[in-house]
């Protein structure tokens, strides 16, 4: 039987892009990354902490403390608040979560905020015990991070599409070219396909430009309804599908596809669009092959087409492809934890806002944002995607 | 590999450790549906049936793949790399990560994937080509 379609997002918008900037690393705990984040979004918004009644936290290093605690720490009374802790996933899921409630009236402005510390050595830490399948079955293989596990899905993946690291290495380089003139990015050095491939080798056939540096640091955004937003003055994109799909195709031998797959058709109707309509992408680039995946499994090209679509379509902004990762990605950027969920979302907000902090898309009307996330064991458990576009 | 550092075990693992027997293959079972469970788990994956034991079980299986690990942020596993490990299809049912014990372990190899001790409460599992 055909599933029903979910209810659309209409009037919802987004906005107020905030990227608390990245510290290799940093004493402060990820309170002090959240609290800047929404202390950011807050003071560049002009909206008073007394008017945000919502407010969705993802973090992987808060912990002891939570989502409840911080609304008493940073002096919030609110009527609606959700914890996203879908890993890569969770800044489109947070979005979802959050236009929700603005649709049902249990919250009028939603602060979405992500941000995590990066402490000496706290990174080993946290991987060491990430959840109980890893602990058991991952961390004894010396495989504790994700490194091992995207080290066997990126060689499954090259022996099934025929795929080399040089076809890796050029979204890699692309990305680092989007970076070059964005100071929220760590690395903005210039890096050729010869530096990336004579990189030190970390899980062969991942060497270091495949591999995303753990770092602190926050993201946030604002939701609320559209009418809202304009009776504010505030500038703002429009929701115009998010999808979801946690745990998809388990039976699969090795994850060469994702959850998008099985959701795309979804969001594409919700949206009233194509691939074809996209101006721009922002993928979960934690490793490339993954970027790879979404692009295939959300419908720019065929499984196991990602290599020549990016050889065929530049990603580099300004040079006539389909822009992808417009800021540099993770992968550029550096991972801030979970806040590496949110990256896309807020890099693409900024595009659509026309405010980039590097290299500005032009005529940017609809962006697309995926996330993934969620390594539990061999793969990805969390896929999240959603279309965005500019506000007339 | 014959020890390593100290590290977190679940209680079902360290359940495991003490029932497992090196060369053997021990994982879980379920009482209601039969299915062979991993990672270890609390409850069955298909029926959610509760009562998961500890079964010897068929230790054949087929490499899906194997790379070798240069870096890694635990000093033990850096200071013993490069090593290489597999993940595995059992013909029991299960996918496992597994330390590769021979050379030459690489996708669509047949391997036998077995328990091995390592340092008195933890308990791995090993990937040799099948004879």
């Amino acid at each position: 039987m055909r599933r029903r379609q979910a209810r659309g997002y209409d009037r919802i918008a987004v906005a107020q892009p905030y990227t608390e900037p990245y510290l290799r690393t940093s004493e402060s705990g990820a309170a002090w990354f959240l609290g800047r984040t929404l202390a950011g979004v807050l003071r560049d918004s002009g909206i008073p902490k007394s008017a945000v009644d919502g407010l969705a936290v993802t973090s992987m290093s808060l912990a002891p403390d939570s989502a409840p605690g911080l609304a008493e720490h940073f002096g919030l009374s609110l009527r609606w608040l959700e914890s996203v802790p879908c890993g890569g996933a969770s800044g489109v899921i947070a979005l979802q979560r959050a236009a929700r409630a603005v649709q049902a009236g249990d919250a009028e402005i939603v602060a979405c905020i992500a941000g995590d510390a990066s402490t000496g050595g706290s990174f080993a830490q946290l991987v060491s015990r990430f959840s109980r399948f890893s602990m058991d079955a991952v961390w004894p293989y010396g495989a504790a991070g994700p490194n091992a596990v995207f080290a066997l899905i990126t060689a499954a993946y090259m022996r099934r599409h025929g795929v080399r690291r040089e076809d890796f290495g050029r979204l890699c380089v692309e990305q680092r070219e989007n970076a070059r003139q964005n100071p929220l990015a760590l690395f903005r050095e210039a890096l050729s396909i010869e530096d990336y491939l004579a990189a030190r080798p970390i899980v062969e056939p991942l060497h270091l430009y495949d591999c995303v540096m753990p770092c602190a640091g926050g993201e946030g955004f604002l939701v609320l309804d559209e009418r809202h937003a304009e009776s504010l003055g505030l500038p703002h994109a429009r929701v115009r599908g998010i999808v979801e799909r946690h745990n998809a195709y388990a039976s699969d031998l090795v994850q060469l596809r994702g959850g998008w797959a099985e959701e795309r058709d979804a969001l594409y109707e919700q949206a009233g669009v194509g691939p074809e309509d996209i101006d721009f992408i922002e993928t979960y680039d934690d490793y490339p092959v993954v970027s790879f995946m979404q692009l295939e499994d959300l419908g720019f090209c065929e499984k196991g087409g990602a290599a020549e679509f990016v050889r065929s379509h530049p990603g580099v902004v300004g040079l006539g492809g389909l822009p992808h990762n417009t800021g540099g990605g993770q992968l550029s950027m550096g991972q801030a934890g979970y806040a590496g969920g949110y990256l896309g979302l807020v890099e693409a907000l900024r595009q659509l806002l026309g405010r980039s902090t590097g290299r500005q898309v032009a005529d940017a009307n609809l962006g697309l944002v995926s996330g993934f996330g969620y390594v539990n064991f061999d793969r990805g458990v969390c896929a999240s995607a959603c279309i965005l576009e500019r506000s007339a | 590999m014959n020890e390593l550092p100290e590290f977190e075990a679940s209680r079902l693992a360290r359940e495991r450790a003490a029932q497992a027997v090196t060369g053997e293959l021990t994982l879980q079972r379920c009482p209601d549906c039969g299915k062979i469970q991993y990672p270890f788990r609390e409850l069955c994956e298909h029926c959610l049936s509760d009562g998961l034991y500890w079964s010897r079980v068929e230790r054949n299986g087929m490499v899906i793949e194997a790379v070798r690990v240069h870096a890694s942020m635990h000093p033990f596993f850096r200071d013993h790399a490069p090593w290489e490990i597999c993940s595995v299809a059992l013909d029991a049912g299960p996918r496992v990560i597994a330390h590769c014990r021979d050379a030459g372990i690489e996708s669509g190899v047949q391997v036998v994937v077995s328990d091995e001790h390592v340092g008195p409460a933890h308990c791995v599992l090993v990937a040799r080509i099948r004879a």
